[in-house]
């Protein structure tokens, strides 16, 4: 993984807006897994192929980068599970503010991208 | 035909209507009415007309249990939902953008705006409005972090004072 690595982020439909904005919430762990941020590897998967193999409900991928996640000091785990491409951004230890603050910037860098893969509608 | 007296007050023009004319409206003092002059005619439109923040709040009340992911992702309570889009409808200011509005999986609703590169949010609980906000900007860090009450009025003044002063920063 390099720095201009993305890391492909699927969003749930409920996350986004008529106008397609997608909500903070859409790049924070879910109760599922609250400590770590499912993604996957952009250098190893397209957002197409990532988003057809996704077994979730997904209205499209958008994706912030490894260097933007290290500005924030979000570690990237190269997981490899359930399969090879998976990776955890890791938010152990942050809760409340801290949380949120990384969670609204990741959306923010992801937003300068746009939709790398959008469900047509 | 029934008369009504206009008062100035301030900027505003109270119309006093005599009490007869409510009634069989369901309508009380403190109520909120549509209104529109239209052809030399004032209208009052009772409830007033489904805005698209209602209509989006009201969206939310379709949802499943476990709607995130199968699992994860609780139902939000549509009659709460009706309340909260009438306290957005009393207390928010017109001068105000509307909020982006979206379901959390904890079964709460989350209010959303940019000013600028100010981002703010407010996780608003349903079961008695009380609500988280956080707003940062995006490029220095700075953060503000309030707990605000949305069940009573104090609340929504601080909550608009908030988000009026994010917006004149943002200039």
């Amino acid at each position: 993984m390099t720095p201009q690595s993305l890391l492909l982020r699927q969003i749930h439909p409920s996350f986004i807006e008529e106008d397609g904005r997608p909500t903070s919430q859409a790049f924070r762990p879910t109760p599922k897994d609250p400590l770590f941020l499912s993604v996957n590897n952009g250098d190893r998967i397209d957002a197409p192929h990532a988003h057809a193999r996704f077994v979730g409900i997904s209205i499209g991928v958008q994706a912030p980068s490894y260097a933007e996640c290290e500005v924030l000091e979000l570690p990237v785990i190269e997981d490899g599970v359930p399969h090879p491409e998976h990776c955890s951004v890791d938010f152990s230890g942050l809760a409340g503010g801290g949380l949120k603050k990384r969670a609204q910037r990741l959306r923010d860098f992801a937003a300068v991208r746009g939709w790398l893969y959008r469900v047509a509608i | 035909m029934q008369t009504a007296t206009l008062h100035k007050v301030g900027e505003s023009v109270i119309m006093a209507v005599p009490p007869a004319v409510l009634d069989g409206l369901d309508l009380r003092t403190g109520g909120v009415v549509g209104v529109e002059a239209r052809r030399g005619h004032i209208h009052l439109f009772t409830p007033p007309p489904l805005g698209p923040l209602a209509t989006r709040l009201q969206e939310f009340a379709t949802l499943k249990e476990g709607w995130l992911d199968g699992n994860a992702g609780r139902p939000l309570d549509a009659a709460k939902l009706k309340e909260l889009a009438g306290l957005f409808t009393r207390y928010f200011p017109t001068g105000l953008p509307r909020p982006h509005l979206y379901p959390t999986p904890e079964g709460a609703v989350q209010a959303e705006w940019t000013f600028g590169r100010w981002e703010a949010e407010l996780e608003i609980e349903l079961a008695d409005f009380s609500a988280q906000y956080f707003a940062c900007h995006m490029e220095t860090g700075e953060h503000r972090e309030l707990r605000i009450p949305l069940a009573d009025t104090t609340g929504w003044a601080l909550l608009n004072r908030e988000l009026s002063e994010l917006r004149h920063t943002a200039k």
